[in-house]
């Protein structure tokens, strides 16, 4: 039995490592710079908390750098760089799309998301969350539900898709009279809430959950609302990189498939108490695409 | 570099009028801040230089107060703190019934913020035209009041003309600030786009050119209203002459 098993596992290695090394003459693009460089720089947020921030001991983590762990494990596996080093590089937003086309950063892994007008300038993985518009309001503000907030103010994070959605039902001739404010960032989001000048605070629930964690007299607030849009998350990857793209997405449904991808999501959003919403158990399933 | 340029975006909606509505509220915002500051300056740098002592000190607490006090912060503290600090009632009044909250609160802390910085300008004006004129001034007759209005100020003005450019100039890059309380500004539209196409070059590029615009027409002006001010030649002669 030893003396077959030997030569068929040999015949294997061969046979893995010609693939390998086949692939590894056409690398193009991305894959092809990293393993040059021995290096994959991924770019990171300083704290888009939980999916991209630097914790406590300045060490990068979080759901999407997890995710991106997982990609660079792939990478490493179909350029057949085993030793390639990731170097995460916190990147303001604005400084995202420069950082990308000029080679600083091969991918982006925070909560940037996926829209047509973007894909104009970049590419994107498959879909790693989706997210949906909900409202932060006051316990005692009596709104539960959209229909709540006709005649009222409503407050809008500057530049999302929410405010968008926002500002299309507020159009409508049933809220009229409505105000709509925007806020540039989600602290001035929170004051303006707790200090009564608006009546609702829309962005995407999960990061309301973000806030409300991170608001003092947290008890006062409460996420209500069925989800007015539905936007998802991806790693922002160069365009037109079509072999680096398809290396991500395999790696992401790999995660998806095994179910790998309930454990981390477990481990950042239980802390939360954020449940998995069932456009995110959908997701996985749809963009766990089969081998 | 793997930029993907798109420069039509600056002409396709709504970006455009996005930019356009960026500009005409920086335009408004830094020009009616310019003429409430002027007039609110003058008077600060008048009581800076003043013969009375608690006149000297207000004047110098304002100054002290408007002008160390980053502007940012000053535009958290207008929009944010002061509502809370007046009477409930009109607190809830700047909160929910003043129109443009966001413009109206950035319009006033600018305001002050620059009378400060213009109430510097001026009373440096009005120490360089020193204490000869003002003594002669008393002497014939005139009171404080007349002093700083046919004497001193006229003389002062002259002089400041081009470090006021200075201000003036600095007011459309100050009203940028505006932005980080929600104003929807030059700035804030152009970071706007770039973030919902992600091509922000084009649209930072587009914003430059924008401001430079603006700076140098205001120089044109300020330099038209200059030659008009000055004693020697240009509308001054002809004026000096009738």
């Amino acid at each position: 039995m030893r003396s077959i098993r030997l030569p068929i596992a040999f015949l294997t290695l061969v046979a893995g490592l010609t693939t390998q090394a086949c692939l590894a003459d056409d690398l193009t693009g991305t894959l092809k710079k990293v393993k040059e460089a021995g290096l994959i720089t991924v770019g990171t947020r300083e704290s888009s908390k939980p999916f991209s921030y630097l914790d406590q001991d300045n060490n990068t983590v979080g759901y999407t750098v997890d995710l991106c762990n997982k990609i660079v494990e792939k990478i490493r596996v179909v350029t057949g760089a085993s030793d390639l080093k990731i170097k995460y590089l916190t990147t303001a937003p604005a400084a995202r799309i420069p950082l990308l086309s000029n080679g600083t950063i091969d991918m982006e892994c925070s909560t940037t998301s996926i829209t047509l007008s973007r894909m104009r300038q970049v590419g994107f993985s498959s879909p790693t969350f989706v997210v949906g518009a909900r409202i932060l309001t006051k316990k005692n503000s009596g709104v539960n539900d959209w229909d709540d907030l006709k005649g009222k103010i409503i407050g809008v994070a500057q530049g999302t898709n929410g405010e968008k959605s926002v500002r299309a039902l507020v159009d409508t001739p049933a809220f009229g009279g409505t105000k709509v404010i925007t806020y540039p960032d989600h602290g001035a989001g929170l004051m303006a809430l707790q200090t009564d000048r608006i009546d609702g605070y829309v962005t995407d629930d999960i990061v309301l959950f973000g806030v409300r964690s991170g608001a003092r007299r947290k008890d006062e607030l409460t996420i209500t609302g069925r989800p007015l849009t539905f936007e998802t998350f991806a790693i922002v990857i160069r365009r037109g990189d079509s072999d680096f793209k398809l290396v991500v997405d395999t790696a992401l449904s790999e995660l998806y498939r095994s179910g790998e991808i309930q454990t981390i999501y477990k481990k950042w959003f239980e802390p939360l108490e954020v449940p998995m919403s069932e456009a995110n158990a959908y997701m996985f399933k749809i963009a766990g695409i089969l081998p | 570099m793997n930029y993907h340029w798109h420069w039509a975006i600056l002409v396709e909606q709504p970006y455009l009028s996005w930019l356009a509505q960026g500009l005409v509220i920086t335009l408004t915002l830094s020009a009616l801040a310019w003429v409430i500051a002027l007039p609110l300056g003058t008077p600060i740098a008048v009581s800076r230089s003043s013969p009375s002592k608690v006149l000297r000190g207000i004047g110098a607490c304002y100054v002290q107060v408007f002008r160390n006090v980053p502007l940012v912060v000053q535009m958290f503290l207008w929009f944010f703190v002061f509502p809370e600090l007046v009477p409930k009632a009109f607190g809830f009044f700047l909160k929910r019934q003043l129109p443009f909250p966001e413009f109206s609160m950035g319009l006033l802390c600018l305001s002050f913020y620059t009378a400060s910085r213009i109430a510097e300008t001026v009373r440096s004006g009005l120490e360089t035209v020193g204490n000869g004129p003002r003594n002669a001034a008393l002497a014939s007759g005139l009171s404080h009041v007349k002093t700083y209005r046919y004497v001193l100020l006229p003389m002062a003005f002259r002089l400041v003309v081009p470090p006021l450019t200075s201000e003036f100039l600095a007011v459309f890059k100050n009203s940028s600030v505006a932005l980080a309380i929600g104003v929807l500004e030059l700035t804030a539209q152009a970071r706007q786009i770039e973030s919902y196409t992600f091509q922000g070059f084009e649209a930072f590029t587009a914003a430059t050119v924008l401001y430079a615009l603006i700076s140098w027409a205001c120089l044109g002006l300020a330099g038209l209203f200059n030659r008009y001010l000055s004693n020697a030649g240009g509308f001054g002669a002809a004026g000096a002459l009738r």
